[in-house]
């Protein structure tokens, strides 16, 4: 039964071409600026690390003299001796600070590539367990190594392949500034979309090519001011780093892993008595007001996803409901032009229901090859997209399979959902005013 | 417009396809008036002056090396070099630059234990600020040289002259902006003294609401990564960013970070406000066309319905004129149905849509303006089709 309606709907389509060609590129044509648009806000917007975002919290303290922003806002940052007190727990699963700089990087032994300036991350041990890192070769510096201020480095799949022509290059040495560093790790392709752990602005920017441990930073007096939020409420005694460790100058983001409400509580009683206790030495004057910030929260607060690309998900939505109000005129033309068939069949004893299948069979067939083609569209709309968003992520602007399902989905059944008024008015004809004219 | 009636009465009958045309244009005016607002909106802010010459001044990012010494003798070596370099107009230090994106703020007090009146863009400059940046003193005066201080880091610390911007003069002394000479303002407890008013110059952040409060301190930095701002002469950019490297990589420490005009760092700043818009356009663009497709085909449907009607009116004595006429009406009746209902829902929606995306809502001549444009596209769009019904001929009403 379904399959001779699905044959009837192909012979229709066939009867009428330009048609069909019109209505199936209007649905194609919504879906595709849809699709595209949505594609890249909800890539903004996902989740990035879905089985533990739920546990990862960014510390921020008030150790500030006034008013930062509004009452509850605090920086994204922290100073440095709050880091050394808060390394000291052991209630997290995992803990890391970091920090970035920027340091000029060569090969030691293959002159013929040229020395490259590269922002480098700095940060403490546990980063690579907590962020969930994939390793080619090799692995992270280990606890001891992080402490020692260890001269070694994990470098990116990108950065090695440029190093070291992509070979396993663990143990092997590179120029970083004066020095020599020795790989201890290489990564596999890692993209976290948004990059959550970083400040807001290069949420969609690609990790850092190199990763040092964050002491090693410190004891090397390594500072690039201009890839850190440095916040100096309070002017430091002198220029030195040194005098910079021991201010209140707020530099280094920090993160947590808490498995439970229970550690949970038991940190934030933690980092309110760490503050207590920096009172009564005459730091933190203004109050006790600690936050232990989820990853989620922390993602809308900074506004990762923006108001444009939200706009843009709007303005292509409506941009469909404008195709498919276009579809449904067609329908409705196409369906009239039929009412001669209609009526004949209606007469020899298909009642409407028969009718009505037919018809959602038929526009089930446009939709779906709208929707395939809308894919098609989406494809070279996100292409544009890449080319237009040039500064942001490509990651942003490819589907997932989700996304590919979804699209078909929504192809045909906004179709269907656009076609039951006219099929309704259709199968509603009476047999007997059609019959007359044949 | 005697045909006026009978068109409504048309409508009533077959009600449909007007209907859904209505609504059609009804959602296409209002994602137009809402998309071109948001363009020009947008476009008015890139067109915001910098208040630099930003086509002839270019900035170069070096390093200072604790190996060669003194941070302010390599500091002064490399002013005279970039000086000396012929096109050269002038050459100052900086500690960050406008529309970088990147740099420090203060707030302004006027007691440091009270309530702060604005918040700022900080730049740390020397006395060659005014004529490097091409700036317009429009009250006080400049620095003179012995009013410099240097520091190696955060010079917004030490209390020191400033200049300031004419916008933000205005904002903390509303009554007088030329009051703020000679007075004192704070920022992190420290007084300044302000010496001079500035016509306008941006901060580093073009999406700040304050990007026109801008600070600018006697205190020159000499920081590892140091910035020049540069202005040439007029056609000379393209050899003095060829000779920059000759002259100051003079030893094998030295290296040049960036070398990048200001127009260049424009650009960054405003680049994803130019993509949004190059987005916007393409959705104005594919909007515009679907729509007129749909009341082209809306309008080849109804004529080919009534063929057999228009032969009638035209044996009964109707001219050509007088047939377009009556499409041209009924679809400029639809397409004004559309916009009111386009305008209505504009209305309502829109304090949803500013509250949603912090749009700023569209003003009502805009509304009117893109009504008036949409009737007059309904009418292009119809035009061909409805100059071919005119060539019925009277005498289809004799066949069949």
């Amino acid at each position: 039964m379904y399959f001779y309606y699905f044959k009837l709907a192909l012979l229709s389509l066939r009867k009428t071409p330009l048609l069909t060609l019109l209505m199936v590129a209007m649905i194609a044509i919504g879906i595709g600026a849809t699709m595209t648009t949505y594609t890249i806000s909800y890539m903004m917007s996902k989740d990035p690390i879905p089985n533990k975002s739920a546990n990862l919290y960014q510390v921020q303290l008030d150790s500030l003299n006034y008013e930062f922003a509004d009452n509850d806002i605090l920086p994204n940052t922290i100073a440095y001796q709050d880091v050394q007190a808060l390394l000291k727990s052991d209630i997290p699963k995992n803990h890391v600070a970091l920090g970035a700089i920027q340091t000029e990087i060569g090969p030691i032994d293959n002159p013929s590539i040229e020395r490259q300036t590269l922002e480098v991350r700095t940060a403490t041990s546990d980063f690579f367990a907590m962020f969930e890192v994939p390793f080619l070769h090799g692995g992270g510096w280990s606890e001891q190594d992080g402490k020692d201020a260890a001269q070694v480095a994990v470098l990116s799949k990108e950065t090695n392949g440029w190093l070291f022509n992509g070979e396993n290059s663990v143990g092997r040495t590179f120029y970083f500034g004066k020095d020599t560093y020795r790989v201890i790790g290489v990564l596999d392709d890692w993209n976290p979309l948004p990059k959550y752990y970083e400040l807001s602005y290069a949420a969609f920017k690609k990790p850092n090519g190199v990763f040092i441990p964050f002491n090693t930073q410190i004891k090397n007096e390594f500072l690039t001011l201009k890839l850190i939020s440095n916040y100096c409420w309070k002017e430091p005694d002198d220029q030195s780093f040194a005098a910079l460790l021991t201010s209140e100058c707020m530099w280094i983001i920090f993160w947590v892993e808490l498995s439970n409400a229970q550690d949970r509580d038991q940190y934030q009683a933690f980092i309110d008595n760490h503050a207590k206790e920096q009172q009564a030495l005459g730091r933190f004057p203004r109050r006790i007001f600690n936050k232990l910030l989820p990853l989620k929260e922390y993602l809308t607060d900074e506004e990762i996803v923006s108001d444009d690309s939200k706009m843009a998900v709007w303005l292509a939505a409506l941009f469909l409901l404008v195709c498919l109000l276009n579809c449904m005129s067609l329908m409705i033309a196409k369906f009239d032009a039929k009412a001669g068939e209609i009526g004949l069949r209606r007469a020899v004893g298909a009642s409407q229901n028969d009718i009505i299948k037919q018809f959602a069979i038929e526009l089930s067939v446009i939709g779906l090859a709208g929707g395939l083609l809308g894919l098609l569209f989406a494809k070279l709309g996100l292409m544009a997209a890449a080319n237009t968003y040039h500064y942001l992520h490509s990651g942003l602007m490819q589907m997932n399979s989700q996304l590919l399902m979804s699209t078909v989905m929504l192809a045909v059944v906004s179709s269907l959902l656009f076609g039951l008024y006219p099929i309704t008015k259709a199968s509603r004809m009476q047999p007997s005013s059609q019959l007359k004219s044949l | 417009m005697r045909d006026f009636l009978p068109i409504i009465k048309t409508f009533k009958k077959k009600k449909t396809a007007p209907i859904l045309l209505a609504f059609q244009i009804a959602v296409t005016f209002m994602v137009l008036v809402n998309a071109i607002y948001m363009i020009s909106d947008r476009n008015d802010i890139i067109a915001r002056p910098v208040g630099v010459d930003i086509a002839n001044t270019l900035s170069v990012i070096t390093n200072l090396s604790d190996e060669q010494g003194d941070l302010v003798n390599q500091l002064e070596d490399d002013l005279i070099a970039l000086k000396s370099i012929y096109g050269v107009v002038n050459a100052a230090p900086m500690t960050a630059l406008p529309l970088e994106g990147w740099g420090s703020y203060l707030d302004v007090r006027f007691d440091p234990d009270e309530e702060y009146v604005a918040s700022s863009g900080y730049f740390g400059s020397n006395e060659d600020v005014i004529d490097t940046l091409g700036l317009r003193l429009v009250a006080g005066e400049s620095f003179l040289a012995s009013d410099i201080q240097t520091t190696e880091l955060n010079g917004i610390h030490k209390s020191a002259k400033i200049l300031i911007t004419k916008a933000l003069a205005e904002k903390i002394s509303p009554d007088d902006w030329r009051a703020i000479l000679g007075k004192s303002i704070y920022f992190n407890k420290e007084p300044h003294e302000v010496i001079g008013v500035i016509e306008r110059l941006q901060n580093a952040w073009s999406s700040w609401s304050m990007v026109e409060y801008t600070v600018i301190s006697s205190v020159r930095e000499t920081n590892h990564s140091q910035r020049y701002v540069i202005r040439v002469e007029p056609g000379q950019m393209e050899s003095v960013i060829k000779t920059i490297p000759e002259v100051l990589l003079t030893h094998a420490n030295k290296r040049i970070e960036t070398i990048e005009t200001l127009s260049e760092i424009k650009k960054r700043s405003y680049q994803a406000d130019v993509a949004n818009n190059q987005l916007l356009t393409s959705v104005c663009i594919g909007l515009t066309i679907i729509t007129l497709f749909g009341i082209l085909g809306q309008a080849k449907f109804t004529i080919n319905r009534r063929i057999k009607q228009i032969g009638t009116r035209r044996a009964l004595g109707a001219s050509k004129s007088q047939v377009v006429g009556y499409f041209m009406l009924e679809n400029a009746i639809i397409s004004t149905i559309g916009v009111v209902i386009g305008i209505l829902a504009a209305i309502i929606l829109n304090n949803q849509f500013v509250e949603l995306l912090s749009i700023t809502p569209v003003p009502v001549n805009f509304l009117l303006f893109g009504a008036g444009a949409i009737v007059l596209l309904g009418q292009l769009a119809v035009a061909y089709p409805v100059s071919q019904a005119a060539k019925v001929s009277p005498a289809i009403t004799t066949k069949g």
